[in-house]
């Protein structure tokens, strides 16, 4: 077996960090491609696995109006684990403390989700494969109001170089062994994903 | 116990002892803080300060003789390798699950070629990292093993702006104890402006050269930013497009742009002037790691007046010091801005 290449044969729980992106209440609820409960589901799963794994996790947020934004309920319970950084950028590599945060965590494999997926997913994934990181997308951790323009965002990620995936098949490439205690643990997770 | 200015509020955080070089810093996740002791070889941990009270520090680690710690890369969360001047090596510091008064036993992972005189650092990319040689004029860069165990050093760059001496006197720590005047010395990666920054404290300039993004090698030739009299450590800005430099001896904090003409935010002293006696021989400063600090709230290392005394001719203690610089809060983030 050669050297790993793909993002997807690199990823462990040495390798890669997560990057929620806009999954907010209000925001979220938009979704017509991913049911918005299913999508705050599996963002929640991604959540509890990253924390399994102490995967580094920068969740990040627009404001609302004049409203603090709110997240989704399965992004609440961070407990200092996950920042949650305010942004004004399509990108999170449009604003330096993000791009910051997530160089200095070391890690080469970003993790990322979120709505919409033609907006803040593609341009965060865009920038970051022009940063030099690889990029995986868990579609069921993304959502849009159109799903033609869904389509053709996954199209476009894709050919630029991200890998599609699923929250489920994350966790399963981060422990294969179902019978140890993490195993179990990320199995029990991924379990209680709510199907769209 | 707080001064404010216009421009700037100081706290402490922490008080170390008279004579104490603090030389480096960096701010944990979790807000507590790594201070290293250059002269006194030692590796310091600084509590969170979450109420503005003092906290008392702890003291980590103390290398051998002959081996002044020098500063801080964080190359994975809560993993941070320390670099010592004199006998040039990188030590590897595993704080992930540490709590405090638990022993901590870092792994050298290399041994720099004599007489190398690692002073700042910063990580590039993930497994390198980069560490500014102030005797030799220099910057290596320092490639991880997969398991961060193992490091390998090579000249990344080395230019006329990064000359130590430069016709200025050695620095004294001591009466018994100096060092060649610093050449190159803090060094910062912009991750959005792929920039690396340096500044030379010999020759007074900030300066600042491009990074390829693919191999992580210099791009062109060095840029001149600015003439910053006294310039030791710095952090940047990148969204306002600006860096904090501490000007040691000059016990100051300046703004600069990042670069040359920028029609952006501008030079402005944005702490020690009036004269403070909180920032006494300012020598480094990191942003905190709040999700709301990045260009507003920074952590600054002070030697009290060791290598220059303040002006009213009073040594104080080291100090680990807060600075909010007047900022209003969120003030990057417009309404809204998707």
């Amino acid at each position: 077996m050669g050297e790993p290449t793909s993002a997807w044969d690199q990823l462990s729980s040495d390798t890669a960090q997560v990057l929620f992106c806009d999954l907010q209440v209000d925001i979220v609820k938009q979704s017509k491609t991913t049911n918005p409960q299913a999508l705050a589901s599996a963002a929640g799963a991604l959540f509890q696995l990253a924390k399994l794994f102490s995967l580094p996790t920068l969740i990040s947020v627009v404001p609302e109006g004049s409203n603090p934004p709110q997240l989704i309920a399965e992004l609440t319970d961070t407990a200092g684990f996950a920042p949650a950084m305010p942004r004004a950028t399509a990108s999170l590599f449009g604003d330096a403390a993000i791009t910051e945060t997530i160089a200095r965590s070391g890690r080469k494999i970003l993790i990322v989700a979120g709505f919409m997926i033609e907006a803040v997913v593609l341009d965060t994934v865009l920038d970051a494969l022009g940063h030099g990181y690889e990029v995986l997308v868990p579609v069921d951790a993304c959502g849009s109001p159109s799903p033609r323009a869904e389509a053709a965002v996954l199209r476009q990620m894709e050919a630029a170089g991200a890998t599609t995936t699923s929250v489920v098949s994350i966790g399963t490439k981060l422990s294969p062994n179902f019978s140890t205690e993490r195993g179990k643990q990320m199995f029990a997770i991924v379990q209680g994903i709510m199907v769209d | 116990m707080k001064t404010a200015t216009s421009l700037s509020t100081l706290t402490t955080v922490a008080n170390f002892p008279e004579h104490f070089m603090l030389e480096n810093l960096a701010v944990r996740a979790d807000g507590s803080v790594l201070v290293v002791a250059s002269p006194q070889r030692q590796v310091w941990y600084v509590p969170p300060a979450n109420d503005g009270r003092l906290v008392e520090p702890i003291l980590l680690h103390t290398f051998e003789d002959g081996q002044l710690a020098q500063c801080f890369v964080e190359a994975q969360p809560d993993i941070f390798y320390v670099a010592t001047y004199g006998r040039a090596t990188l030590h590897r510091f595993d704080l992930r699950g540490w709590t405090p008064g638990a022993p901590v036993t870092p792994t050298k992972v290399l041994d720099f070629k004599p007489p190398a005189g690692p002073n700042g650092g910063c990580l590039i990319a993930p497994g390198v990292m980069l560490f500014s040689d102030c005797v030799e004029g220099l910057i290596w860069r320092v490639d991880l093993s997969d398991d961060g165990l193992h490091a390998k050093a090579q000249v990344w760059l080395k230019h006329d702006t990064m000359a130590a001496g430069a016709g200025k006197p050695p620095v004294k720590f001591s009466a018994t104890m100096e060092v060649p005047f610093p050449g190159i010395n803090g060094l910062r990666y912009g991750p959005k402006t792929n920039f690396v920054y340096y500044t030379t404290s010999s020759q007074d300039l900030f300066m600042r050269v491009a990074v390829d993004r693919g191999t992580h090698a210099p791009v062109g030739e060095p840029e001149f930013i600015a003439k910053v009299q006294s310039v030791d450590d710095l952090c940047l800005d990148e969204n306002g497009g600006v860096a904090y430099l501490a000007r040691h001896p000059d016990h100051i904090v300046e703004r600069e742009p990042l670069k040359r003409d920028s029609a952006g935010l501008g030079r402005a002293i944005m702490a020690g002037e009036p004269f403070s006696d909180k920032l006494i021989g300012p020598t480094s400063i990191d942003w905190g790691r709040g999700a709301d600090d990045y260009g507003r709230v920074a952590y600054v290392t002070t030697d009290g007046g060791t290598v220059k005394l303040a002006p009213d001719g009073v040594l104080r203690p080291a100090r680990l010091m807060r600075i909010e610089f007047a900022v209003a809060k969120g003030a990057n983030v417009a309404p809204n801005g998707r």
